[in-house]
């Protein structure tokens, strides 16, 4: 042995190649040069130590990535771990997770997937699976356990809902509202009755919301968390906006708006009410028990029970006594009517109306079974604003004098203002929420923002006709005539546009409203001389308007009227300048008269408005002058971009844009 | 007198639009084959009215004043025009456009004009209750405030999709022609009015009552302001 292995060495060294290759058949070591195997070479390492496992080694799958399982089966094992991670995080029921589990599996056939795209697939039939078990998972919180944008999910989800065919189920809201007051962290020191109390209350509330088109095409997050924080509010609890929008993830600005929106349509309920008139956005929260109560009373139709206290803020003392004169006024009215009544209904009431302390809870019954018509319910409200006033009137000093409520008194008040019968309080079908009569049926805000907008270019219509016309009478006088006359019409005309602005802050309160002809007057008064339809033009879709019907040739006139109107000595006579045959005589007349900012000033102020002009003034007389006499000696286009206010960029954009034509060939 | 001129209104044909609404076309895509290969960076360098940027884009996008539009131009030599007004306008722009192109050096020519799309809008001036309609064409809509304010309409017959508010602004896409919107809105408008909110008439009538007042109020200045013209 020895010898032999000796014998190789000595070979090797005759060789004395030190070439060794591994041969691929056997695994030998074998020198190149002269073909000598090499021996003591097919030394394995004993894996895994002494203890190691015996026999043979097999891989599965094709990819070296260092598990023992196929691509396939880790996939599966992934999909499902994402499933899990993001059900348990929804805080799923296992039944619900098996469901989202078959569904997922069902839109993938079995293969499920890897990848972004698919925990928003899980994302998405988490929610679909919720909403067709008519819960309200909001897809705000299943964005957030996913972490995709609204529009991927959006998308997603509607993808999955056409590729199932399914239908889903409306959006609970009022489900939300209940998970809502049930999560909320605020709420956490309230006990459950009171919860109770205030998801019935919520309930109510937002029922109406849907009544009065406030959710109608609007997310149902933000609703519903203005919902929580005025019935909050209500019941004594001190909810900010702002921190329920943080927790349930909603925009506070959308929150804001919502609220102040249900605040608004409860004023216009209050009206309903005696002290009507005295009940605005700010203290309606103080009201709203009695709004509540109205509106509870009128929605089951039947005459409501507790009316005491019928007095909004104590503090105000002088309303109070407007109203007790008022409602003892009605009083004697209603002991007369009362008397004509037949009826032996009214008999009742007025027994009911007696009983002084609310405990009428049996005599309701009785009256529920009876139909009632409204002039009778308005009589037996007068009737109990009567009676209470009496009560008051008696007992009612430490009411004038309490002020802001202490809390104890608070409770015992919230227990009183709510009875929780209307059928509102539970959710109602659409057909039979539409039925009931809370006191108020509004209109959409958006189609009341759609309507004075038509209505705002009617009145603007009316003055570019007017406008219109005044030139084209005048045109036929001599050009001294001209100037006069048309000065004088364009002051009765402005007056009037006065008016007719006025008349439009009446219904909308803009914040702001001049008097002055700004672009959409240029673009109404060139498409009227377009001889466009004056529907078509109220409809305000200008931009296709004037596709349409603008030619370059009328656009040269716009840009001379522009140049001519925003010249600030043609304001005093700006409605002249309103046509195409007036241009040559619209010149600027005595801008020459002035040689310094300082003359400008002269004129004060409301002569150097700038707000027509399209310019951004500064804020002093100075800075006013200064800017106007820049114009002296700069046209409009020229002055630096900063000082053009955004339409008037636009407009001068587009004039440029139809008069420089088809200078690009 | 002179007013008459102005008005130039033309009544609405009750047997074509029996709602007595037409919509306004807002925006009409067409696509046509200039059928010849371009050189985008080219046209791009020769083109003032051009960008290009091939890493964003792979098209040129270029634009003309007259009628106001946009166009995709792509080195295949196929294009798309959007932004116009009516399909004669969409038409002339494209044949703007491959004007642009052949002073530019290349053989264009104008093949296979089409228009792919016309997006329509109208307002039916009542309101809508989304809700009712999205149950009870449950098959047809689709309404999730969640996402999208407006319900989704797929009708089948003709083949348009509407997005109806509940302001009763509508907004019809998906017409090869503009009849299709017409025939789309015509179909809808029914269904429209069985949801249309019941509206307070009392205030709809003392709104209107203001209004007749504003506009006598206008007519007497305007007969002032006329009798010192003529003056």
């Amino acid at each position: 042995m020895t010898f032999a292995a000796a014998a190789d060495f000595v070979v090797q060294i005759l060789c004395k190649s030190k070439d060794l290759v591994t041969d691929d058949v056997t695994g030998d070591t074998v020198c190149s040069n002269c073909g000598v195997v090499q021996d003591f070479d097919n030394f394995q390492h004993n894996y895994g130590g002494i203890s190691g496992p015996q026999g043979t080694f097999v891989r599965l799958g094709t990819a070296g990535s260092g598990t023992d399982y196929s691509y396939k089966d880790r996939k599966l094992l992934e999909a499902n771990r994402i499933i899990e991670d993001i059900t348990f995080r929804l805080n799923f029921s296992g039944a619900t997770t098996r469901a989202v589990k078959t569904m997922v599996e069902k839109v993938t056939e079995g293969e499920f997937g890897l990848g972004n795209w698919f925990s928003v697939l899980v994302g998405a039939c988490c929610y679909i699976v919720m909403r067709q078990n008519n819960k309200s998972l909001p897809i705000n919180d299943v964005i957030g356990v996913v972490g995709c944008e609204l529009y991927e999910m959006g998308k997603m989800v509607n993808r999955v809902v056409d590729f199932l065919e399914l239908q889903l189920p409306e959006f609970d809201v009022v489900g939300l509202l209940e998970r809502m007051i049930r999560g909320f962290s605020g709420f956490s020191g309230v006990d459950e009755d009171k919860k109770d109390l205030m998801i019935k209350q919520g309930n109510f509330v937002i029922q109406c919301a849907i009544k009065w088109f406030l959710t109608t095409g609007r997310r149902p997050g933000p609703v519903a968390a203005s919902v929580l924080v005025f019935v909050a509010a209500l019941n004594g609890v001190k909810v900010r906006i702002e921190d329920v929008a943080k927790e349930m993830s909603l925009t506070v600005a959308t929150c804001r708006t919502r609220y102040k929106e249900l605040l608004e349509a409860f004023v216009e309920v209050a009206q309903g009410l005696p002290w009507g008139e005295d009940v605005n956005v700010k203290n309606i929260v103080n009201n709203a028990p009695f709004v509540m109560k109205y509106m509870e009373m009128k929605s089951i139709e039947k005459k409501g029970d507790n009316r005491k206290r019928g007095f909004e803020d104590g503090s105000d003392k002088f309303n109070l006594e407007n109203v007790v004169e008022e409602c003892l006024g009605r009083e004697a009215d209603y002991s007369v009517d009362s008397d004509r009544d037949s009826d032996g209904n009214c008999l009742a009431y007025s027994i009911t109306g007696e009983d002084h302390d609310g405990v009428l809870e049996p005599s309701i019954s009785d009256l529920e079974n009876q139909k009632i018509s409204y002039k009778d319910l308005a009589k037996i409200y007068s009737k109990f604003r009567a009676d209470v006033t009496n009560r008051n009137l008696m007992n009612g000093n430490e009411v004038h004098h309490c002020g802001n409520r202490p809390s104890g008194e608070d409770l015992q008040f919230f227990d009183e203002w709510w009875s929780g019968r209307s059928e509102l309080c539970q959710k109602l079908l659409l057909e039979q929420l539409l039925e009931k009569d809370v006191g108020r049926d509004a209109l959409p805000p958006s189609y009341i923002r759609g309507c004075l907008a038509v209505k705002r270019r009617q009145v603007k219509i009316r003055a570019a006709k007017l406008r219109i016309n005044s030139i084209i009478c005048s045109s036929n006088d001599s050009s001294s005539d001209k100037i006069m006359n048309s000065g004088m019409d364009a002051q009765s005309y402005s007056g009037n546009e006065i008016g007719a602005s006025e008349y439009v802050k009446n219904h909308k309160k803009r914040k702001k409203q001049c008097d002055d002809i700004d672009w959409e007057d240029f673009i109404i008064e060139t498409l009227l001389l377009h001889q466009v339809n004056e529907k078509e033009i109220e409809k305000g879709h200008y931009n296709a308007l004037l596709g349409l019907h603008d030619g370059p040739q009328l656009s040269f006139v716009c840009t001379e009227r522009l140049k001519v109107t925003d010249h600030p000595t043609a304001s005093p006579d700006r409605g002249n300048v309103g046509s195409s045959n007036m241009l040559d005589v619209s010149q600027p007349l005595n801008f020459d008269d002035y040689n310094s900012a300082a003359e400008l000033e002269v004129l004060g102020m409301e002569r150097l408005e700038l707000q027509s002009h399209g310019l951004n003034c500064g804020d002093t007389l100075q800075e006013h002058a200064a800017i106007l006499f820049l114009l002296k000696t700069t046209p409009v286009e020229k002055l630096p971009m900063k000082l053009l206010r955004n339409e008037v960029l636009s407009c001068l954009k587009w004039i440029s844009s139809n008069v420089c034509g088809e200078c690009a060939r | 007198m002179a007013e008459q001129g102005l008005e130039g209104s033309q009544p609405v044909d009750l047997a074509k639009h029996p709602s007595g609404i037409v919509p306004t076309l807002q925006n009409i895509v067409s696509t046509v084959n200039l059928d010849c290969k371009l050189d985008l960076k080219a046209i791009a360098l020769q083109a003032r009215n051009a960008e290009y940027n091939p890493k964003r884009f792979a098209a040129v996008i270029m634009r003309i004043r007259e009628p106001k539009t946009t166009a995709l131009i792509f080195a295949s030599g196929k294009m798309v025009c959007t932004g116009a007004k009516s399909e004669h306008q969409s038409k002339l722009a494209a044949r703007k456009y491959a004007r642009i192109i052949q002073k530019l050096g290349f053989p264009a020519k104008f093949k296979d004009f089409k228009i792919q799309n016309i997006v329509g809008s109208c307002d039916v001036k009542f309101p809508i209750r989304l809700e009712g309609l999205a149950y009870s064409h449950g098959a047809f809509s689709s309404y999730e405030p969640e996402l999208f304010p407006g319900l989704i309409y797929r009708m089948k017959q003709p083949k348009i999709v509407l997005l109806i508010f509940v302001s009763g602004k509508i907004v019809l896409t998906g017409a090869k022609v503009r009849e299709e919107t017409y025939t789309a809105f015509e179909n809808i408008y029914p269904v429209l009015t069985e949801f249309r909110k019941n509206q307070q008439w009392y205030i709809q009538f003392f709104l209107s009552y203001l209004w007749e007042e504003l506009l006598k109020m206008c007519a007497l200045q305007e007969l002032d302001a006329l009798s010192s013209c003529e003056l």
